[in-house]
């Protein structure tokens, strides 16, 4: 599928041209769907408000640069999973700060499990779980993390994932098989080092 | 894992193939890959646990914050140019380089020594020769004298 003449293209060439009703559009089109996928990996609507805004205005900033081979919604979400990931790197950051008399492990339980603080009681097995897969997949390059995502959460098939991301089946395939393979490998590390936190 | 079980991975992991496909029949007797696709499996399921299924709204008037969030990444880009490192750098650099320009000039106009009088110099260049008449030696010492209190 050539992502130049959809009509979604066409409203990226507008936004191009300094168009701001164009980008309102966009803005509108998709500010649901951003906003969901923060909110299904932080869990928290403060920080799904804030990164939503983030995203738009990093994809406004960088619209110039779109070269049309994803579909802007496949951008659109790399663009929003890697806000969530910087997000999740700088509040580890700032917790290392406050909270460097812990043990590492604690440190790291306690940055992820955060987005669920209005539950109670504190680790469930679901936020646990959900802390887990975030944790494994900081440990992939961020295309093999989207694919994985894509794949995954948002359900969509290798069929579709080509067709999204202009990258042929075969490729697909081949990255999501060694994106698999690495996420194994981080969780029988994970294991290994800290057993029993968590069953995958 | 083998390649039959490799190339179909993803339909085993999505559970779309037909129980008498190759991909299944070979699970079924291959313990070695029964055991990778299960491991890939669980991942697969912990994965999905970020779903998140229901489609969330933000709060009304989300388009005015983005373009106000959109402002003050403009203005503070302004700000960032003109508190960026490599623009303090540079700024350092060339107020350094002036400084020094003006340091060395002020320093070498100091260090100078008085210019000399320049009979004097022309004196020692033609020293006079004394000695051979006594009369041309009264008048050579003469004119040293004169050039050298001018
Ligand atoms: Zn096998």
């Amino acid at each position: 599928m050539d992502h130049r003449t959809s009509d979604e293209a066409e409203l990226v060439r507008r936004v191009q041209a300094g168009d701001e009703a164009a980008f309102r559009e966009i803005v509108e089109r998709y500010q649901s769907k951003v906003y969901s996928i923060i909110y299904g990996i932080l869990r928290n609507h403060n920080d799904a408000e804030d990164i939503a805004q983030q995203v738009f205005a990093k994809v406004y900033f960088s619209i110039p640069n779109f070269d049309f081979r994803s579909s802007l919604l496949t951008w659109i979400y790399k663009i929003t999973v890697n806000e969530c990931y910087d997000y999740l790197r700088k509040r580890k950051v700032r917790k290392l700060v406050y909270e460097s008399d812990l043990p590492e492990d604690d440190d790291q339980r306690v940055q992820l499990n955060e987005p669920a603080r209005d539950q109670s009681p504190p680790i469930d097995d679901v936020v646990a779980r959900r802390d887990l897969a975030l944790k494994l997949l900081a440990k992939l390059p961020p295309e093999e993390r989207d694919l994985l995502l894509l794949k995954e959460v948002e359900g969509h098939s290798v069929e579709e994932l080509a067709e999204m991301t202009g990258i042929n089946e075969n490729t697909i395939k081949v990255k999501l098989f060694r994106a698999r393979q690495k996420l194994l490998k981080a969780a029988q590390r994970m294991l290994r080092t800290a057993p029993g936190v968590v069953t995958p | 894992m083998h390649q039959v079980v490799r190339e179909r991975l993803e339909d085993l992991l999505a559970g779309s193939l037909e129980a008498d496909s190759v991909a299944e029949l070979h699970l079924a007797a291959c313990e070695e890959c029964r055991q990778q696709v299960e491991a890939f499996r669980s991942n697969a399921l912990l994965i999905r646990s970020l779903r998140y299924s229901q489609e969330i709204a933000p709060a009304p008037g989300f388009y005015a914050r983005v373009m106000d969030r959109i402002e003050a990444r403009r203005s503070a880009s302004v700000w960032n140019a003109l508190l960026d490192p490599a623009f303090a750098w540079r700024l350092a650099v060339g107020s350094l380089a002036a400084l020094l320009l003006i340091g060395s000039f002020i320093f070498m106009r100091e260090a100078q020594p008085p210019e000399p009088a320049v009979t004097v110099i022309a004196v020692q260049e033609h020293p006079p020769d004394l000695g051979s008449d006594p009369l041309r030696d009264r008048d050579t010492v003469l004119v040293t004298l004169a050039t050298y209190r001018e």
